[in-house]
């Protein structure tokens, strides 16, 4: 599939964002996907998620939804076989296409190319009993003067540093949630109960200082909604998650930036939320996030999921 | 006997320490609170859960794909190249959250 993958620009994207917002980006998405594999469908849900293979000008070519390569890998052949049977001018854009036209919408507009971008793996912790494996990836952003926070002003060795509460919320809020078997909420600011870290400056040593953080959180929310996708019951439900934190950095003095960030909040989650598949797990079982820096990549500047709440504009 | 100024640097040294003690109450609180059971993150059990927690090479395969984080992007490029577009969209960014 990899190889096959090579005949295309293969590109990944969230499709409720295509689905709703406005401009050429979003309409070109819309025309692509009413020719697809969910056109038309409003029933259990309108998404159209999928696989598509297209022509820059909209022209579908395939599509699926699957999780099966062997199926993958026959809608992408069959993609290959049209797309050689148009010509030129049935396939391409009439118009020359701008990078970055008006109109178009983009959390990734705000990536804070020179602050602090971590990756933010999260997985179950191993129990007594067999549990499903699952594992999530989001991001976490912080701008360059709010990665400067995590450190004391003076950067000296022996400083002891309490994080700004506003830095360790975010973390707390949109980041140490239980995503790990699929998309969840971000927690209300009221809901954190606990959001305390500290840094200490262990060494500072040729050109570079070198920080161990540690730190709890406590998020509790209590009412009444869905657990289990599709099912319309909501019920009386709890959910948290109650974590240490503990983590290392190298802070590189002529760079201005952290050129080493490893950090993990662990400790006990339970309840659900409607798509996050805890239905059958929504007691107190063990759970970890883990921060780390992330690279470059185009595909690596994707916006964590809930940017919307972090206030940037 | 100590002079007046080097007592007085005394003074303010003494009082930079208590300031520093004070906004670091919760450091101190944090970095010398005691583990509180076996599955308790620690700096010895840091190690074991972080390579518990990453991917293992198989469950990256997905990676090897040159992903474009958007659909624009991929369009452009594509018009440019010529070649089709390969579009993986799902609710939650399928390269983070999802």
């Amino acid at each position: 599939m990899q190889e096959l993958a090579k005949e295309f620009v293969a590109c990944a994207d969230e499709v409720g964002h295509l689905q709703m917002v406005k401009g050429p980006e979003a309409d070109l998405f819309r025309k692509v996907a009413e020719q697809g594999h969910y056109a038309g469908r409003t029933k259990p849900t309108s998404t159209r998620q999928g696989i598509y293979a297209c022509a820059p000008n909209g022209v579908l070519l395939a599509s699926i939804n699957t999780t099966n390569a062997g199926a993958m890998s026959g809608m992408m052949e069959k993609a290959l076989t049209r797309w050689k049977e148009l010509k030129p001018e049935e396939r391409l854009s009439k118009e020359a296409l701008a990078a970055d036209p008006g109109g178009r919408t983009r959390w990734e507009r705000l990536y804070p190319a020179d602050g602090l971008v971590l990756k933010d793996w999260s997985r179950d912790l191993p129990r007594n009993e067999p549990v499903r494996d699952a594992w999530n990836l989001d991001y976490a952003w912080f701008r360059r003067e709010e990665a400067r926070r995590f450190l004391p002003e003076s950067i000296e060795e022996g400083a002891l540093y309490d994080v700004p509460r506003d830095l360790v919320l975010r973390l707390a809020r949109f980041h140490f949630v239980d995503n790990v078997r699929g998309q969840t909420y971000p927690w209300q600011e009221a809901e954190i109960a606990t959001a305390e870290m500290a840094a200490i400056v262990d060494e500072v040593k040729d050109g570079r200082a070198r920080i161990r953080f540690a730190g709890k959180t406590k998020a509790t929310a209590v009412g009444k909604w869905r657990v289990n996708g599709f099912d319309p019951t909501a019920n009386d439900q709890k959910r948290g998650f109650d974590a240490r934190i503990l983590g290392t950095a190298t802070w590189d003095f002529a760079k201005e930036r952290f050129v080493e960030f490893e950090m993990i909040a662990a400790g006990t989650r339970w309840g659900g939320t409607q798509y996050n598949a805890r239905p059958d797990d929504l007691g107190e079982a063990p759970m970890a996030h883990l921060l780390r820096l992330a690279g470059e990549t185009p595909a690596e500047r994707v916006a964590p999921a809930s940017i919307w709440g972090y206030g940037w504009r | 006997m100590k002079s007046g100024n080097s007592s007085k640097r005394e003074s303010e040294r003494a009082a930079a320490i208590m300031g520093q003690m004070r906004r670091a109450s919760i450091a101190l609180t944090l970095l010398l609170a005691a583990p509180l059971g076996a599955q308790e993150l620690t700096d010895e059990t840091f190690a074991k859960i972080r390579d518990h927690v990453l991917p293992a090479p198989d469950e990256l395969r997905w990676t090897a794909v040159d992903w474009r984080a958007s659909f624009w992007d991929a369009v452009v490029e594509a018009q440019k190249a010529d070649k089709p577009v390969l579009l993986w969209a799902m609710n939650g960014h399928p390269l983070a959250c999802t």
